[in-house]
């Protein structure tokens, strides 16, 4: 302990003794001429020419002050100075916060247009457009008055303070404005500086926390629970009620919202970047992080929502499409209104999504955890949650998805809905991997395997999965990949090796000449979705690795093929050339199994781009998707 | 303000507070600088001294007469090394400062943050005044400081000689805005995350490791906002050459806002249009130059990409 408690210190006199007397020179330095101007009020004006270097005044005067308060007429000055710097800095601060938080938070016509214009005008000479501000001045009626000089100052220098505030608006976490909007928080609350007064990381929790209150779910969307059925209310767990903030991938969001240990764990493998060993540790030991902390989680079921399916069976997954909202050109807010990219935080508030992402990284993350550190406690939490949301009666999932991404108003379901299980192959994977724990047994595999068969049958005959099928933009690829992925564990490998070979197809329709994505460049999130898309592909193409089918060396009549997409994502990764809305929170984990997928199959140019990429964490694959590593226990 | 805020909770309202949200900008933002720049554009066509009625339209006669006058282009000349020059020395000497006070080692923090704050507190009148006092040969405590230490035999007059005033405009303009960049680097500096600064402690990483794995790849997308700032600024400069040596010796360091001052307003007859011919110039060439900066910039992103947000 002594040890400990004593190396800390060292080491901050060590770099005290290195950084405090050079800042001490260069603080002297920085004094003085501020020193001669203060000791020089109080010399006389003969002492002020002759003293030369020397800071102490002979005599000490100090009539200066008084001539100059009097005689000189500072007072007035003074107080004029105080008037118009307290006037025009609250004009400034309100017209630019406001103007500021609009231009960061708002998509509206115009607003790009604004934008630049403000840019231009920092370019422009304050002192050229002085002449015009004396005639507006004029003009109101307002010269020689305080009130003339306050508007002229603010009005005069307003677009660098815009900025400034547009910039600070920006950097605020999405969570924050997400999480104030489902707590019924209006335009004006979501401003008020309450909701980000930390305008940063750590106190997300807190906010969250705060904003939520411990009740979990928002009111007014909560239905009774049905009574008979024996389920108990959605409880207001952590784990679940964060989810509901972004819910794009379970455990990121709530790295995110715990405190950071995903972005610490992410940066201490950045500080150590180059040494293997440390690499290694650094993703063994975040696994076991990951893993612990599921122990603690309640297993999700689809019998936990509070609000029926129209089928009235509660058993059936119910979603809402994230990227609808309320009409506020009805009543009842219905038919809701899509806005591409932009997440309605109250589709989360149904658990069935939520809980389907939490489970299906939570077997996958115990799966993989008990393969490496086999403690029986992961592959029992494991075994719990796959037993309860596929397998019991009381609390098992049907094997469709007729009510996904419905559309209040619109449609109970929709064919897009199978978004919702594309990661399902993670899932299978980390059943594979709890078998002979003891817990979850190659029967307990059986029976998951029929579910999936249920399931797949669903896929292929129901009008859903057949027009999901022939989507021409990334719901048809993550469509394949999960097919495939689900045929390949039911033994189905013929199958999956057509599962994948259709993919060349989708390569020749999805990707130019160029490597562009163009149904992807649609969308608001175009940066998102080209990379999504992809991601969609190197699942598909590391089935086909499994089947003996090559999709990564498929080359589109054009000559493209995936190594072409990726290679476009990744020169515009970070300065995307089309308009797209911020990165979701998963984005750069996605990436980077991109380019890990990519850096095994389309050259070693990728290999470079990844490892440049990641931080330690990332450099093992473990956190990517399927590994397959299941799947060559296969019989 | 409750029922309004109700009411528009449908799509949060935005439809009704977005406008009321940008009124205010906009109203003065059009008063004060929109629409001067427009007339500033329309006087800039006529040979105008800013009092007798406005109708000697010349077209872009004072356009013509600029991209002849030595004077204009050495003005813009001296902006432009001093805005490369003060803009390369400040904003990396601030940002080790503001790097260096927020460090929790430190001690005496509260005290250095002080002192480079100090001088900013000064108006930039009276910074350049008293800089006036100090660098007179005659009897300046920098001049005197030299020699009474035997390390100049005679006096040197740095305002007094074409680079040389240059030099000390550039050195007396960065003593006076320091503290304003130590600031800004500061604000930026408190969104890295301290638990960012612990875990590479905890892997034994050094001062230097972590400074350029987390700090410097954490503050990048303020720095350039920043640096664009810093530019800018520092392409208006004005007060400190007016208080310092009026553009003197002779025009040795003038700068652009300087010579705009000098034609509209300093020396009868006034050319107010000639000024606002040079102002909207040297405004679009300053647009290029911070743009080829700004892209410059981001070309180097591309390249370096390192980082992945």
């Amino acid at each position: 302990m002594a040890v400990l408690a004593r190396r800390p210190l060292r080491r901050r006199t060590y770099l005290n003794l290195i950084a405090v007397p050079p800042l001490l020179l260069v603080s002297l330095i920085w004094a003085y001429p501020f020193l001669w101007t203060l000791s020089t009020a109080f010399k006389t004006q003969l002492g002020a020419f002759t003293a030369g270097a020397n800071l102490v005044p002979q005599p000490v005067e100090l009539d200066n002050f008084r001539r100059a308060w009097v005689t000189a007429g500072f007072s007035d000055y003074f107080v004029n100075t105080v008037v118009y710097a307290l006037g025009s800095t609250l004009i400034e601060l309100t017209k630019s916060a406001l103007c500021g938080y609009v231009l960061a938070r708002y998509r509206f016509s115009g607003r790009d247009l604004l934008y630049r214009v403000i840019v231009l005008t920092l370019f422009v000479p304050v002192i050229s457009i002085l002449i015009p501000q004396f005639v507006l001045i004029e003009h109101l009626g307002l010269l020689n008055t305080r009130l003339g000089v306050i508007l002229a100052q603010s009005g005069g220098a307003g677009a660098l303070y815009v900025l400034l505030f547009t910039a600070f608006f920006e950097n605020l976490p999405q969570d924050l404005f997400d999480a104030a909007r489902v707590d019924g928080a209006g335009f004006v609350q979501t401003f008020r500086p309450a909701h980000h007064r930390s305008g940063r990381h750590l106190p997300v929790r807190s906010q969250l926390e705060r904003l939520h209150g411990p009740a979990g779910l928002h009111p007014g969307s909560a239905q009774p629970p049905e009574p008979g059925r024996g389920h108990a209310p959605f409880p207001g767990h952590p784990q679940l009620r964060l989810d509901r903030i972004r819910g794009w991938d379970a455990h990121l969001v709530r790295a995110r919202s715990s405190g950071l240990p995903g972005l610490s764990g992410l940066l201490r493998a950045r500080a150590g970047r180059g040494s293997q060993r440390l690499i290694t540790e650094a993703a063994l030991s975040e696994l076991r992080r990951r893993a612990d902390a599921y122990l603690d989680v309640e297993p999700p079921s689809v019998v936990r929502k509070r609000v029926l399916p129209p089928s009235g069976d509660i058993h059936d997954y119910l979603s809402l499409a994230p990227y609808f909202w309320r009409n506020p050109d009805t009543d009842d807010g219905l038919p809701y209104v899509m806005a591409d990219g932009e997440f309605n935080p109250a589709a989360m508030e149904i658990p069935d999504k939520p809980g389907l992402y939490l489970l299906l990284d939570l077997v996958y993350v115990l799966g993989h955890a008990y393969r490496r550190f086999r403690r029986p406690e992961h592959a029992e939490k494991a075994a719990t949650c796959l037993r309860i949301w596929f397998l019991a009666p009381e609390t098992r999932m049907n094997p469709n998805l007729e009510y996904g991404q419905g559309i209040p108003g619109v449609s109970h379901g929709r064919p897009v809905g199978l978004i919702d299980t594309r990661e399902i192959g993670k899932v299978l994977e980390g059943a594979m991997l709890l078998e002979g724990s003891g817990a979850w047994s190659a029967a307990d595999t059986g029976l998951l395997r029929t579910w999936i068969g249920h399931f797949l049958t669903w896929l292929f005959n129901s009008a859903f999965g057949r027009e999901e099928a022939s989507a021409t933009n990334n719901h048809a690829t993550w469509y394949q990949a999960q097919a495939a992925a689900m045929l390949l564990f039911c033994g189905h490998l013929d199958r999956a090796r057509e599962m994948v070979e259709r993919g060349n197809r989708l390569l020749d329709e999805q990707v130019a000449a160029d490597g562009r994505q163009p149904q992807e460049l649609t969308r608001t999130n175009s940066r998102h979705y080209s990379m999504f898309n992809l991601l969609g592909f190197c699942r598909l193409a590391r089935v086909g690795d499994q089947v003996g089918a090559d999709l990564w060396e498929h080359r589109t009549p054009s000559g493209a093929g995936m190594g072409a997409a990726i290679d476009h994502l990744l020169a515009y990764w970070d300065a995307w050339p089309l308009p797209t809305l911020g990165p979701m929170p998963a984005d750069n984990v996605e990436f980077l199994e991109v380019l890990y997928g990519a850096a095994q199959h389309c050259g070693a140019r990728f290999a470079v781009a990844w490892r440049e990429r990641s931080a330690a964490d990332d450099l093992s694959p473990i956190f990517f998707g399927p590994l397959n590593e299941g799947a060559r226990r296969q019989p | 303000l409750n029922e309004l805020t109700q009411r528009a909770a449908g799509a949060d309202g935005g439809r009704f507070w977005i406008p009321v949200f940008l009124l205010p900008f906009l109203l003065l933002y059009g008063g004060f600088t929109l629409w001067p720049l427009l007339a500033t554009l329309y006087y800039s066509l006529f040979n105008w001294d800013g009092i007798r009625p406005l109708n000697d339209f010349v077209g872009l006669g004072n356009y013509q007469r600029i991209a002849g006058d030595a004077v204009f282009w050495l003005s813009f000349k001296n902006t432009l090394v001093f805005a490369v020059v003060e803009t390369a020395v400040k904003l990396p000497l601030s940002l080790l400062v503001a790097i260096l006070v927020t460090r929790r080692w430190l001690l005496f923090k509260t005290f250095f943050r002080t002192v480079f704050f100090l001088p900013i507190i000064l108006p930039v009148a009276l910074a350049g005044l008293v800089f006036t006092y100090l660098l007179n040969p005659a009897n300046g405590a920098l001049d005197s400081f030299l020699t009474d230490r035997g390390l100049i035999k005679t006096p040197i007059d740095l305002l007094g000689h074409g680079n040389t005033a240059l030099v000390a405009i550039i050195l007396v303009a960065i003593w006076q805005i320091f503290g304003q960049y130590m600031v800004y680097w500061m604000a930026a500096l408190q969104n890295v995350p301290e638990e960012a600064y612990e875990a590479a402690d905890l892997d034994g990483a050094n001062e230097l490791q972590k400074l350029i794995h987390i700090t410097l790849p954490m503050i990048r997308p303020v720095a350039l906002i920043i640096s664009l700032l810093a530019l800018v600024n520092a392409l208006h400069v004005f007060g400190v050459v007016v208080t310092l040596t009026e553009g003197g010796p002779g025009q040795a360091s003038y700068t652009v806002s300087y010579f705009i001052y000098n034609e509209a307003f300093r020396e009868a007859p006034f050319r107010y249009g000639y000024g606002s011919a040079a102002a909207l110039l040297f405004a679009a060439l300053a647009f290029v130059f911070v743009a080829g900066q700004a892209l410059i910039a981001r070309r180097a992103e591309q390249l370096r990409r390192d980082y992945g947000v």
